[in-house]
This record gives structure tokens, sequence and C-alpha cells, in this order.
């Protein structure tokens, strides 16, 4: 098996707020393989916003701590100066279609100049070169090349978030990552953009993190399901295991709670809400809300790796006591 | 908002606290004198008249002395009381030989002489002849006179004496210089000495000599000899409650006409809006000086006046930006769903959500009026018996204070001016830095 | 589970629109939000509105709220029509309406506690807030302990306790009729569930009308009794919960059902079939069924030309569609 193309270890990113520091990401492990779809399956809180900031290196101001190990394809990304950085990872080989990005676009500029300004601003290619990949980049994503010369108000917001990952795939980069794509959007959109996902996935081999808490959407797109939870990833496993059979209690009481419409099984909610993120408790950060907690749970779960590729952080699947 | 009360919120910021320390300073400044200098006596003594007339006119503060060196005389007064009294009886009266006598060490000479003369015990006239000594022995006669009753013989006045001296008699008694070049004080001990005659053997003749100082009070005097630390204190609370009246007049009428407004929509909406483009073109303070001038000063019709201009103002537009989005707020879609009325959602619904941001607006508008009421005072157009620090300034400028170098005239009601605008201003803006957390820098 | 009394609440041809405006006055066209809808809520019912966003749904509840003018159509409540009814009548008829919005936070003043929020309604029809009533309420919805939670603000809340208490408020005058615009819409898996149960629960024991009105058609399999589904301002199919998602019969429904993801590895291998074009324009809607442009299995010269009736391919199940002639 090759190389992952992205290899993050114990990444962390760290708040600094009025009441404390607010810990969103705590030591954050990942691989993603080349061509691979993972997701980032977490509810609100969970800290999934701020892993996308992190990885693009989109710090905020009051900021306390960024750390960790993060490879790109063998580049060191943490050891590069923010200008380096900024030249020649982000966008180039890496680049984000945020939340909500559809009200990001620049109601002045039109459809087709925005598409192309990754590349004339940041690669140097000149216009016209840059104007032809453009209405190449949106016909891949299903736009037809007449909008180019229409500005954003008159598209649709399924349109327009169509242009936004144009934008993200002009350059070509190796990753691309999403966050909450298809939130915003209705149904029969919502449909359309994941089947343009699956598309280019497909076709170009390109790489995705896709930063979402819809569990429907997820399994749209995933080869790897990362769950996440307080901050930190409580079960990394394949798609087709994770949906099945979740090996951490959180990821099953999350399966058990989505309404399904192909199932007649009554949705069950999942009582209390998350840990704060300030001064996170010692132990297995689910445990206050976990049906089959037990004694050990108090103290911080190992990762425990099943054979069927499944890894959880829980108690209950062995590991050093 | 986070849950901290408010209070210990100002305490993080120094400005808050500093302009939160000036307004309770003025705050108590203006209770005091409320309490301490009711407002009938306040108003009768600033009318001016005899109660003044132990003071100099136009004299400076007495820490003048300190601060800038130099040693100005106060107000002396030689009284008869205390002087060693020669008397000499004859058929048919009395003769007094009455010496005042005292030290003068100062560097600069009094403002003014006079000379109180009582004929105590008898209805007949008096006659009194005043002879002055200086310290270096040099006599002047100062002149006879007959006395009645009362009088007072105006030393500083006696053109005759002036030409005799060279100089205002103030100045020439006190020196021995006659030449050209400024005139130093001679110091040492001064004796007036009164030689009386009184035709009635049970009278008495009671004599003070005033030298009016140079220096007098905290504030020092006007041109009336009023002590300025009268108005000084008085225009605390004028200024004060004129500020905070036209302020919370103002903000609240707006804030309910503004809320209106939105909430209606329509054609109340735009009537509002136009009145308000009109009037916000109006220069409020010619508007008020031709009401001043036609009608009447009288402070309640300014503050009248100021009010209704001031409602209509750019502050409508501000609100009715801030209002406008709430108009179809979900919180407030719910409120009609069950039920409100229109004017239970302007003012609970719709005003609470703007309070935070009118209230250091409303705390940095009340130094406007103060320093409204200020200028049409200083255009003459105050009310007429109220003493504030506008009243002073018209004064000052009206005798050409500055002309003159009398600075404290001007310099007192500016500072305080200038104090309750930086108090104001302080704590509104810290205030505002506190409601909006936007505006913070971190 | 329908009632055999009158219903509860029967809509007829209802229409809303809006006139779009150029420069404040100038008119520039109309939306035609809600054009033509018509049906009967029977007591203790649960039914869902589905339909995708500039549906009409939104304005059908609104309009239903009293929040919006309808411009034509009739509404009759409880036997009484709308257009009848005076201010006093007006009045008390928004109590027997509740509201649940789909914005928790949005939904609360912001400057009131839970107190004052929930007293509110009952102030303004002048019946007692008492401490005790309130906490009720409370009980209800299952937040407690109730007396710390009437102190807080909504901004302590999380997103499920702060719908919880929008829908305390909404029940808190005892309606007959509970309307949800997309109640769960913005809150995480786990804790719509729960609403969900709860507003099934509570409309259980208390007997009340529920509409629904959701975009997510997997949650209302178990949520309602019927489902209506809306596009481009009407009523396309309505039928009971079961036979609607077992057997759909208009196109449009067809392709909601068929877009909707449950959680199954599968779906990463294969696309789902999507109807092209873009959603209907409110302002200019097509000519004939509005769905044509983008059906399948559209009829030339028919599906174009005229609005297709109600059809009634199934007992109970009714698609305006004309493949159904």
């Amino acid at each position: 098996m090759s190389a992952p193309l992205l290899a993050v270890e114990d990444l962390s990113l760290h708040y600094r707020t009025e009441a404390g520091v607010l810990k969103a990401l705590d030591r954050v492990s990942f691989e993603l393989d080349r061509g691979e779809a993972l997701v980032f399956l977490g509810e609100s809180g969970c800290g999934k916003t701020s892993l996308a900031r992190a990885l693009l290196r989109l710090l905020p101001r009051n900021l306390a701590e960024y750390s960790g190990r993060v490879s790109l394809g063998g580049t060191d990304l943490m050891a590069l100066s923010d200008e380096r950085f900024r030249r020649e990872i982000r966008w180039s080989r890496v680049s984000i279609v945020m939340q909500a990005a559809m009200n990001a676009l620049n109601p002045v500029v039109r459809v087709g100049e925005q598409v192309a300004e990754p590349l004339t601003i940041h690669a140097g290619t000149p216009r016209a070169a840059a104007m032809e990949r453009a209405a190449r980049a949106l016909t891949r994503v299903g736009v037809s090349a007449d909008f180019m010369d229409r500005y954003p108000f008159e598209l649709s917001g399924g349109m327009r978030q169509r242009v936004v990952l144009a934008m993200a795939l002009i350059t070509e980069p190796e990753l691309v990552i999403l966050d909450e794509p298809t939130s915003a959007l209705d149904l029969l959109t919502q449909a359309g953009i994941m089947n343009v996902l699956k598309r280019i996935k497909r076709e170009s081999g390109t790489s995705f993190i896709l930063i979402t808490h819809d569990v429907g959407t997820s399994s749209e797109l995933a080869d790897h399901v990362a769950l996440m939870y307080a901050g930190q990833i409580v079960e990394r496993s394949p798609a087709r295991q994770f949906f099945r059979t979740p090996a951490h209690p959180y990821g099953e009481a999350l399966m058990a709670s989505v309404p399904r419409l192909r199932d007649r099984t009554e949705p069950q909610p999942l009582e209390g809400t998350p840990p704060p993120l300030i001064d996170p408790p010692a132990g297995c950060r689910f445990a206050p809300r976990c049906a089959r907690r037990f004694a050990p749970c108090d103290r911080p779960p190992p990762e425990a790796r099943l054979d069927d590729g499944r890894r959880a952080l829980c108690w209950l699947h062995g590991g050093a006591a | 908002m986070s849950a901290r009360s408010p209070l210990a919120r100002i305490r993080r910021y120094p400005s808050a606290v500093a302009g939160l320390a000036i307004i309770l300073f003025l705050v108590g400044v203006a209770v005091y004198t409320v309490v301490a200098i009711p407002h009938a006596q306040a108003m009768a003594d600033w009318r001016g008249g005899d109660q003044w007339r132990m003071n100099p006119a136009n004299a400076s503060p007495v820490w003048t002395n300190r601060l800038f060196g130099g040693n100005a005389p106060p107000t002396l007064t030689i009284s008869s009381d205390g002087a060693e009294v020669e008397s000499a009886v004859f058929e048919g009266g009395r003769q007094l030989r009455i010496p005042l006598a005292f030290d003068f060490a100062y560097d600069d000479f009094p403002s003014e002489m006079t000379l109180l003369l009582s004929v105590l015990g008898t209805d007949r006239p008096a006659f009194v002849q005043a002879t002055w000594e200086r310290p270096d022995g040099s006599e002047v006669r100062l002149g006879a006179h007959r006395i009645a009753g009362e009088d007072r013989i105006a030393i500083s006045r006696n053109r005759a004496l002036e030409g005799r001296l060279g100089q205002v008699p103030h100045i020439g008694l006190f020196t021995d210089q006659t030449g050209p070049g400024r005139p130093a004080v001679l110091p040492g001990t001064y004796r007036l000495t009164l030689e009386a005659v009184l035709f009635d053997p049970g009278a008495e003749l009671r004599a003070e000599l005033v030298a009016f100082g140079r220096v007098h009070g905290l504030a020092g005097t006007d041109h009336l000899r009023r002590d300025l630390m009268l108005a000084l204190l008085w225009g605390t609370p004028v200024a004060l409650a004129f500020g905070l009246l036209a302020a919370v007049g103002t903000t609240v009428t707006t804030l309910v006409i503004a809320a209106a407004g939105v909430w209606f929509g329509g054609l109340v909406d735009a009537t509002i809006q136009r009145l308000t483009e009109v009037t916000m073109i109006l220069p409020v303070l010619p508007v008020l000086v031709m009401v001043g001038t036609l009608y009447s000063t009288s402070i309640w019709l300014m503050l009248g006046v100021v009010i209704a201009l001031g409602i209509f103002s750019a502050s409508i537009k501000m609100y009715r930006a801030m209002l406008l989005p709430l108009r179809n707020a979900p919180y407030i879609e719910a409120a009609r769903a069950y039920g409100a009325s229109d004017m239970r959602i302007i003012l609970r619904y719709m005003i609470p959500r703007i309070l935070p941001v009118l209230i250091p607006a409303f705390v940095t508008l009340i130094p406007t009026y103060v320093f409204l009421e200020a200028s049409l005072a200083v255009l003459g157009l105050g009310d007429p018996v109220l003493p504030t620090w506008g009243k002073i300034l018209n004064d000052a400028q009206a005798q050409g204070a500055l002309y003159n170098g009398f600075y404290y005239w001007v310099v007192a009601p500016a500072a305080l001016l200038m104090l309750t605008g930086l108090g104001f201003a302080l704590f509104g803006f810290a205030l505002d830095r506190i409601f909006n957390p936007r505006l913070r820098s971190a | 589970m329908k009632d055999s009394a009158p219903p509860l609440l029967a809509v007829q041809e209802l229409r809303t629109w809006f006139a779009l405006r150029k420069w404040g006055f100038l008119r520039a066209g109309t939306v035609h939000a809600v054009d033509g809808v018509s049906f009967e809520l029977a007591r203790g019912e649960a039914v869902a509105i589905v339909g995708e966003s500039g549906c009409g749904k939104s304005s059908l509840a609104r309009t239903l709220l009293g929040l919006d003018r309808p411009g034509a159509g009739e509404i009759v409540i409880d036997g009484t029509p709308l257009g009848t009814m005076d201010k006093a009548a007006l009045h008390r008829l928004r109590a027997s309406i509740g509201y649940v919005q789909q914005d928790p936070y949005a939904a609360l003043p912001p400057f009131m506690d839970v107190a004052t929020i929930l007293a509110e309604p009952l102030r303004i029809h002048g019946l007692p807030h008492g401490r005790d009533r309130l906490t009720a309420a409370l009980e209800e919805v299952g937040l407690t302990p109730a007396a710390e939670v009437l102190e807080k603000f909504p901004h302590m809340l999380s997103g499920g306790q702060q719908q919880r208490v929008v829908i305390a408020r909404a029940l808190i005058l005892e309606p007959s009729l509970i309307i949800a615009d997309e109640p769960v819409s913005m809150l995480d898996a786990s804790v719509s569930a729960g609403i969900l149960r709860l507003l099934r629960r509570i409309q259980q024991s208390r007997s009340l009308t529920l509409l629904f009105i959701t975009h997510n058609l997997a949650t209302v399999r178990h949520f309602a009794d019927r489902i209506f589904v809306m596009y481009a301002g009407r009523f396309v199919e309505t039928g009971p919960t079961e036979a609607l998602l077992d057997t759909p019969q208009h196109p449009y429904t067809r392709a909601l059902l068929a877009a909707v993801a449950d959680p199954d590895p599968e779906n990463a291998d294969h696309d789902r079939p999507v109807p092209d074009s873009e959603p209907p324009s409110l302002i200019n809607p097509p000519a004939g069924c509005r769905f044509h442009p983008r059906c399948p299995q559209a009829i030339p010269g028919l599906c174009d030309r005229e609005a297709p009736p109600g059809f009634q391919p199934r007992p109970g199940q009714t698609g305006w569609c004309w493949l159904h002639r």
C-alpha cells in the first residue's frame, strides 16, 4: 500500500476565551490515502470546523495553541512558514469549501472571473487561459459555461455551491476539504451536489475530507469515517463497517437516533449534552451519556484496534488496563 | 452579553472608572449646593446688591498667589473698634482722635480704598478730618468731611487727591515713587488718622477703613463684586439637570417614535422619515436664538424647544436602522402569533433589544445639551435669573475679562464645562465598549 | 385516526401572494407563494407538509397563523370562516393555534428569561401566569428542574432545550392546533429525535392537531398520520404516511424519496437519480403542471398546457398528475 496522502498526528487547536482555554481539537490523529474520501462526522461543538481551520492554517486571533505533526505527501506542513504555506499549500495542493460558502461569493464580480481567480491570483496564469479552465471547471461541476458572465445573485443556492466547488477544484488540488457543503440546501439539490462529488472522485482521483453532521450525507461519499466527539476522534472505521456496526457507543447511539426513510425502526434520542471543551473531564468524555459505561471509563481510554479495520477510543474493546 | 453584572465590567475599564468618578463628583457638588445654598437665597444673592459690598470687584482667587508667586493683597478691614481712640470732651461735644494703623507688606496695591464712617447716638452731623501717614513718615492730607449717619467715602475715587498724588489714590498712597516707571509698594506700617469733632457728648464715631484686595475667595469676584463661587456651584445642578432632562426627553421620545415608524411602516414610517430629514437640516442654535429673541429666554422654554428639535434628529435614522431587521425577527413573529398587540411588541420586544446601544448614546448626549445651554447663555440668551456657567462667561465677555487680564473669570467656568464633557464622554464611550462587544479590540 | 366529527380546519383554494416592489412602490411582479391549496385537518391528526424551499409551505403556515394575509380562498376554523371573525374573535384565535419555529434561539427574545417568555402569552390573553403554571409547562416538555430553568436566559440553554421552551410556549395557551415549521432542522440528529418524540407524545396526550412542516422526508414516517407533498405553491400528492412512502403516486414524490440518503455505505457506489434543471420561479411558474420541465414522465402537449386535477389512484391517496387520468 502506498504512503498516505495526509498523515496527521496529535493535532491540537486551542482557543483563548474569557472563560479559559477552549480545547477545540485535542490531539487528533488520522490518515488519508490518495483518492480516498474521509468523512468527519460529528454534532455541533465536536470540533470539526476547527479541524478544517487547523488543516489549512486559518487560525483565529485568540489562539492559545496550535501543535502537532501534519504531513502532506511527504511535506511537513507545520514546518513551513506562513508565507510558504500560503503560496505552496493553500489552494494549490489543498483547497476548502467552507460552510455556506455560496454566500461568500463576491456579489460584484462575475461568476467566470471568480472561478478563475485562484489561477490568476495564485498561480499567475494569464487571463485567457484561466477563463478557459474556469469554463471547464464549471462544466465539471454541472454548471453550464453560459453562466460565466452572470453575477452570483442570478444563480440559485445550489448553483452557487457548485460554483464555489469549481473554485476549489480549478487548481487541481490533491485534497479538497468540504465543511458542511450541503447543509443549507434542499433535498434534490443536495443529492445533485453529492453526485458531482462522487463523479469527481471517480474521475480525477482527488482526495476529499468531508466534514458534516448529516449522517445520511456522509454515507454518500465516505470510504472511511472519523467520528468526532468533544474535540477528539472517538472512532475511525471503514465506511462499510461504521454504518452497519459502529464500534464506539457514541457511534451506536448516533446511528440509532437518525430517522430513516427505508427503515421502520423509530429513532432513539440521546439524552444529555457533550462536555464543555474548557477543562474537559479526564476520563472518557462520552462516559456520562454512555449506556455501557463501566469502571475503567474514569480514565482516558486507549485506542482499540479491531481486526476488521475499525478503531475506537473505548475501554470496551480491550486495550491496556 | 455575559452574565457578569455591568457594574463589575465597568470596573475593568479605567476610562469608565475615571469618567464615573468625575460624574459622581459633579453630582456631589450639585447636591451639596442645592442643600447648602437654597434656591431662593441663591437667586436673591445673585441678583447682586448690598450683600456684596464688602467684596472687592474683579478680584482673583486667593490661590493665584501661591500659583504664580507674588503676594497680592487680600481685602483688609481696619476698624476703629480695635484702635486706641483718644477722646477729649468739650462744651457741647467731643473731640476724637482715631488712629487706624496696619501693616502692609504686599507686592501689589489694593484695588480700591473706602472709608466707612458711622455717627452713632446723635442726629447731628460730625466733622472728620483724615490724614494718611506712610511708613517713611510722609503725610498726605486726605481731606475733611461732614458726616451724618452713615457715609462711605470713596478715597480711591477722589479726583483731587489723584491730582495731588499724581496716581490713583489706592496706588499713590502706598508708594513713595513719583517718577516714571512702575511704582512699587512701600512696605511697612501705614496709619490713617481721623480727627473727628462730634457735636454731642454722647455720640460715637465708628470708622472702618477698607483696603479692597486683589484676591478674594476660591473663585474670585466679578464686576458686581459677586463671589463667583456662587455661580460656579449653582451652575452645576443647572447644567446637569438641563443636560439630563434634555437627554432623557429626546432619547425616550425618539425611541418610541422610531419604533412606531418601523413597526407600522408605510405612510407612518415615510412621514416620520421626511419630518426627520427636514429637522435634521435645521440649525438648532440659530433657531434657539430666534426663539429667545422673539419670545423669552426662560430656561424651560429653551428646554422644550431643544427637546422638540432633538426628537426628530439623526438618531431616529440610527434607531430605525437598528430596529428594521427586527421587524421580521422570528421571536417577534412568534409574539404576533400568540396575539401580542402592536404597542406591546414595540415596547416589550423591540425597544429592549436596542437598549444596550441606547445607554452609551444617552450618556454621551448629556454633555451636548450642557454645552448647548452654555452656548445660549454666552450669546446672551440664557435664563435671566439663573446663575450658570454660561452666564459667567457671558458677563466675562461683556466686561472684557480677557482684555483686562481677569483670566480666572473665564478659565473657571470653561474648565468646569470641559470637566463635565470629559466625565460623560469617558464614561459614555467606555459604556459603549462594554455594551457593544464588537467594539472591543481583542 | 380520522375523526367523523367536523374538521378542525378546512382550507379551500387558498392563495397567498406577495407583490415585489422596485424602489419601494413600483410593482415588479407577484410571487404566488401559495397558489390554490385545499385540505382539511381532523381533530387529533398529525399531518406533515413536505416540500423544498420556495414551495410555499412556510407561507401556508404563516397564512394559517395570521402572519400573512391570504389573497384569496377560504379558511374555516372549527366551523367559523376566518373572514367573518371580528377583532375579538381573531384575538382569541391566536390562543388556539400554537407556533413552533425553525430556529429555536431566534424564536426566543434574548433579553427575557424563560419565566417571562412563558408568561407573555398568558399575560396577553389575561390568563393567570403564576409560578405553578409555568413550572407545569416546563415539566410537560421535560425541562427539569423547572425552577432552575425558569431563571435562565435563552443563550444559557442548548439548542434542544431552547426548542423545548419554544414548544412549552406554544402549548401554554392550550391550543387545539400546533403548527411546527421545520422544528428540528437546525438541531443535531441525536437531539432532534428527542424533540420529535416529545411533539408526538404531547400531540397524542392532548389530542392536539399537529401540522408539521419539513423538508426531511425521513422524519415523517414516525410522526405523521398523513403527508401533503407541496411543489411550487400547490399540492402534488396527499395520502396516509405509510401508503405515500411505500407507493408514491406523483413523479415529484418519487424524486424526493429517491434523493433521501439513509446512512448506508452502499450509497457511495452509485449516483442518485436527481431531476435536472432548477426549482421553478414563483413569479413566472411553468404553465400547466408546474413540475413538467423536470418530470421524466411528462406528456408533451398535456402536462405543459393544463394543470392536472386531483385523481385518486388508490383509496385515500390523491395525486395531481396526468398519469392517473
